[in-house]
């Protein structure tokens, strides 16, 4: 039984809009992968031990609310101090480009803003698992 | 558990996932080392019963008393073999818990209400010394009823409305409840009928665990402290019965023998021929073979 690209779907902080983390999560589960969703409102902490305990090859981070650049790194942070650090993380939502840079040198592998094809998210797994 | 541990434990659960040889032959060691003292527990029932919400509230009560590892197993697709695993977003509450473990399986496309590997991640927790292990099935038909050769309890999880009498006399899964739960009895009525219904079927089927009935609301923790209760005394029942899981144990030991040979042939075949599958599924497709015709000659050849 061969290995399966595992990927944790989940919505950091306070909002409350996961049409599009669903999106993306049936998209990655007809592309092949196993999905774990989390539902919403979660903290850095939540996403981190799910992830560590569901042994994901990475995490996908749906943000809406605006927090991105406290949020996003902070899972980033957790999983290094957790030995997770080989867990591959990437973002999505309304992020303004401007942020995208500092998102990227704080351990963001990829932000995906609105507009993305869901191909482009599947490929970007795919490349990098 | 520190965060070293909990890290080393999930990895060699993928492991033991991916069926990896020698990850097994570890765990197995490790198994006639540590004989298990945990209490496995199956949760199962048609899809939207409340399976997770319940085990979300069992590991609240659980936790009061032990460490605690849930295995949670949903369907994969068919076409793309991927999967969707969302029995986890009811438990959430005890994400970060270090005493609460929480797995989400896909069951691989495999029949049965679990996945092939399921029995083996059972052992990985208890050799990890979690008290309690919660396996939570696929949402179950009528049949899938291989979760009760390995809990120790089968909790049957139905709805209100789940079907008359005539669903209930049938064989399958009703057949393997230590204790039936009626969740979302909020909707009165409903429960109420199909708590008689269950009822009845019990009264037709004495024995001597007879199952006792709980009605539930999972989402409010209502009669869950009723179905700990439960679940404890079936535990000390099949302690002090022990030929009452004798028939369960040699189906376990059965199912565990056929599911290792198949590995091991599988592996073999592997090995020694990695085309076979594909080659001789064209073949079949084109007519040209039979596949009792291609299993034996790949066999006599694997086996010389």
């Amino acid at each position: 039984m061969g290995k399966k690209i595992r990927v944790l779907i989940a919505k950091p902080g306070l909002d409350g809009h996961d049409r599009g983390a669903k999106v993306v999560a049936q998209a990655l589960k007809d592309a092949g992968m196993e999905v774990i969703y989390t539902g919403l409102r979660q903290t850095p902490e939540q996403i981190v031990s799910a992830a560590i305990q569901e042994d994901v090859d990475f995490i996908g981070l749906s943000i809406l609310s605006g927090a991105h650049n406290t949020l996003l790194p902070k899972v980033v942070k957790l999983l290094k101090e957790r030995g997770g650090e080989d867990i591959k993380v990437f973002g999505g939502g309304v992020i303004p480009g401007e942020d995208i840079p500092f998102l990227k040198e704080n351990g963001i592998m990829e932000v995906f803003t609105p507009g993305t094809s869901l191909k482009e998210c599947v490929d970007f797994i795919k490349d990098n698992a | 558990m520190d965060y070293i541990r909990i890290r080393e434990l999930s990895r060699f659960i993928t492991q033991v996932e991916n069926q990896d040889i020698i990850a097994l032959e570890k765990l197995e060691s490790l198994c006639l080392k540590n004989p298990s003292k945990s209490h496995v527990i199956g949760i199962t029932g048609p899809p939207g019963a409340g399976k997770s919400t319940l085990t979300n509230k069992l590991i609240s009560e659980f936790t009061k008393k032990g460490k605690v590892a849930v295995i949670a197993i949903d369907p994969s697709s068919f076409f793309s073999t991927g999967a969707l695993l969302g029995d986890r977003v009811r438990m959430q509450e005890h994400s970060t818990n270090p005493n609460v473990f929480i797995r989400s399986l896909s069951n691989r496309n495999h029949l049965g209400g679990l996945s092939v590997s399921t029995p083996d991640i059972i052992k990985a927790f208890s050799v990890y010394n979690y008290d309690y292990i919660i396996v939570e099935t696929v949402g179950v038909g009528q049949d899938e009823i291989d979760i009760v050769k390995f809990s120790d309890t089968v909790v049957l999880v139905l709805h209100p409305a789940s079907g008359d009498d005539m669903q209930a006399l049938k064989a399958g899964v009703m057949e393997i409840a230590d204790i039936f739960v009626v969740n979302k009895a909020d909707i009165k009525n409903e429960a109420e009928k199909t708590f008689n219904i269950i009822n009845y079927w019990i009264n037709l089927n004495p024995r001597k665990w007879n199952p006792p009935i709980l009605k539930t609301q999972a989402i409010n923790g209502e009669g869950v402290v009723e179905l700990v209760e439960k679940i404890n005394k079936h535990s000390d029942y099949i302690l002090n019965n022990p030929e009452s899981v004798r028939f369960r144990k040699e189906m376990k030991a059965k199912h565990e023998l056929m599911a290792k040979l198949y590995l091991v042939v599988e592996n073999l075949v592997q090995q020694k021929y990695p085309e076979f599958f594909e080659e001789n599924s064209d073949k079949i497709i084109k007519g040209e073979i039979e596949p009792l015709m291609a299993a034996k000659n790949i066999i006599s050849g694997v086996l010389k």
